[in-house]
């Protein structure tokens, strides 16, 4: 009889091997205990195995998954096992061993084209839900123009508030800081020429013309399409929107449309505020830094400001307030019932917004430069 | 039930901030029972729940639990040696939302023991076996139902084999067969697993189930006003606040004109 305690092997008959188990079939030695049998089973390479648990004094869970594993190793290599003087608690579980393969055995394999179709499926849904909420929202939309009476002014004008009123000093400090920027870097391309008042040019043309609504956007995507976003997945999670659909209440109209109208309406108006804003940083440096008189400079800025900037400032701001709108809407929309799937959302309403923000200046970009805007 | 003490308080003052909730409280715990406190909304049972499992500071006063003692003054290695041998059923089930129900078992063994990942996968299977949720591992918490959520609660409680399991109402909000169904579980997890069951409830059928011992908390009080087993309590206590408890009869009840 050889000795390997805990364990100790005995052969007993040609190709058999006794395992008897001693001390504690527990949680502290199941993982010391599975490699020395791993060990004894290769090296014994028996053709059955008993394991006699006559001297094992306790035994948790992790002693009978140990068991279990076994069981399993000695099915796959072809060992007959059996067991003796199992505790009560181990036979009824390994009794369950033939059982349990119905818990974790593979489900039925699936063909290729059914995996497909189903993971088309799954791909589509959130393309499909998309699709019924923009329909929705167009919906609504059509009825609050027929019966302008029916929209809901006072969610209205609380959100433009929220997102308009309460986001000025923000928008007004980073462009200006935006104006500041643009005339620190062009000095060192048109002092050289001597031309220190093209800075103003420099400033109108990329700040007002292009970095203020992007930037305006990608604030108000953070700021409010997140927002938008936590506030409409709470009341998912906490059954608000359900509440209001057993109410009758159509949520489009009810939750998304106040918020977007104040949106598409905050949103020129903002980038506005930042147009003047980056002038005025601007204006600011150029005098500082430059000595460029004040009057020069608006000098400047009146004859490069082209009435077509700001109108076409004004259409991508409510594009872009319709976009952030409606994203931060709709990933509130689809939060689903767990700790983190408001954050997530909100994040993902920043992201997927800045994304086709950025998207959309770029197909406004080229139309309007096709019709000479 | 053995007679060997595993959770021992001595008197305990509990509170949050300058309210005290509970004053003076003493009792003990045997290896072996299901051991039931009880009593009105406020009372203080969840507050000495959360103070036995050291979730909350304790004013003044001892825990003893498993030979391990805690004070007023936090001993982070003995909560901690503590928290090896305690397992928790949360009310609300408290499965963590981004883990499957499998995964959710699985974590703390994966965190806290050397078990090969063989190993822990048998354990989660059987621990789901126990709590009759076979084929629900990968299933995720939001797709549980109440009662599903429960008994993946016991079965993440169970995970690690511990010696005592203490579980916050854990039948609350429960139809009645569902919460039956906990019941039994909780009999047979002490029954099979040797565990030890504190349960805080004010559920009486729960406690007229499974409980071999209990203490009823009053907020009035501040403390114990009826301790011993079950039918005790019931039918030979005359205080009226323990009478109004298991009979729902306003005490000094005038009758309607």
């Amino acid at each position: 009889m050889e000795t390997h305690t805990p364990i100790q092997a005995a052969r007993s008959a040609e190709g058999e091997v006794t395992l008897f188990f001693h001390g504690g079939l527990d949680r502290e030695r199941s993982a010391g205990l599975w490699d020395d049998l791993l060990y004894l089973l290769q090296r014994e390479g028996p053709s059955r195995v008993i394991c006699d648990l006559q001297s094992v004094e306790r035994i948790d869970t992790a002693g009978i998954a140990l068991l279990r594993c076994l069981w399993r190793r000695s099915a796959e290599q072809g060992i007959e096992l059996d067991f003796r003087n199992l505790p009560e608690i181990a036979r009824r579980f390994l009794q369950q061993e033939h059982g349990v393969s119905a818990g974790t055995e593979e489900r039925a394999k699936s063909g290729p084209i059914s995996r497909l179709g189903r993971w088309g499926q799954n791909a589509m849904a959130p393309t499909y839900d998309l699709i019924r909420f923009l329909g929705d929202v167009a919906v609504a939309g059509a009825k609050a123009m027929r019966r302008p009476g029916g929209l809901r002014t006072g969610e209205f004008l609380q959100h433009l508030q929220e997102v308009g009123v309460n986001a000025v000093l923000l928008i007004c400090v980073l462009n200006a800081m935006t104006g500041l920027i643009v005339v620190f870097q062009g000095i060192s391309l048109v002092s050289d020429f001597g031309a220190d008042i093209y800075v103003a040019d420099m400033v109108v043309r990329s700040v007002a013309g292009q970095m203020a609504p992007v930037l305006t956007a990608i604030i108000i995507a953070g700021r409010s399409g997140a927002a938008f976003a936590a506030n409409i997945g709470t009341m998912k999670i906490r059954q608000e929107i359900d509440i209001l659909s057993v109410l009758n209440f159509n949520i489009a109209g009810f939750l998304v449309l106040p918020r977007v109208m104040a949106i598409a309406v905050a949103t020129p108006l903002l980038i506005m505020l930042a147009d003047a804003s980056g002038i005025f940083g601007g204006l600011v440096t150029s005098n500082v830094v430059l000595d460029i008189p004040i009057p020069s400079y608006i000098a400047e800025v009146q004859s490069t400001l082209d009435p077509k900037t700001i109108f076409t400032g004004l259409i991508r701001g409510a594009a872009f307030g319709i976009i952030i709108g409606l994203t931060g809407c709709f990933q509130g929309l689809r939060t689903e019932n767990s700790a983190d799937s408001v954050g997530v959302r909100a994040t993902r309403a920043t992201v997927v917004s800045i994304i086709l923000v950025i998207l959309a200046d770029t197909i406004f970009a080229v139309l309007f430069n096709a019709y000479g805007w | 039930m053995s007679d060997r003490e595993i959770i021992r308080v001595e008197d305990l003052t509990v509170g949050y901030g300058e309210t005290t909730v509970l004053e003076g409280v003493s009792f003990s715990v045997y290896e072996g029972e299901i051991f039931a406190i009880l009593g009105s909304s406020g009372c203080g049972k969840s507050t000495l729940f959360h103070a036995i499992i050291g979730l909350l500071p304790i004013q003044k006063g001892r825990i003893v639990i498993a030979g391990e003692e805690l004070g007023p003054e936090r001993d982070e290695e003995a909560l901690r040696r503590i928290r090896q041998e305690i397992g928790v059923l949360f009310q609300s089930g408290a499965l963590l939302d981004w883990l499957s129900v499998g995964e959710n078992i699985a974590f703390p063994l994966r965190e806290s023991t050397d078990l090969p990942e063989e190993i822990i996968q048998q354990m989660v299977q059987l621990k789901l076996e126990l709590v009759r949720l076979e084929g629900s591992a990968d299933k995720k918490p939001a797709e549980l139902s109440g009662g599903m959520t429960r008994r993946a609660g016991l079965a993440a409680g169970l995970a690690r084999d511990p010696r005592i399991l203490f579980c916050d109402e854990p039948t609350f909000g429960l139809d009645p067969n569902t919460a039956m169904e906990i019941d039994e579980l909780l009999i047979e997890m002490r029954d099979y697993l040797n565990v030890t069951i504190s349960v805080v409830t004010h559920v009486v059928p729960t406690l007229e189930n499974i409980s071999t011992r209990c203490i009823m908390l009053d907020k009035e009080a501040k403390g114990i006003i009826a301790s011993g087993d079950l039918e005790s309590l019931k039918n030979t206590t005359s205080d009226s606040r323990v009478q109004s408890f298991f009979q729902r009869r306003i005490p000094n009840r005038r009758l309607a004109q």
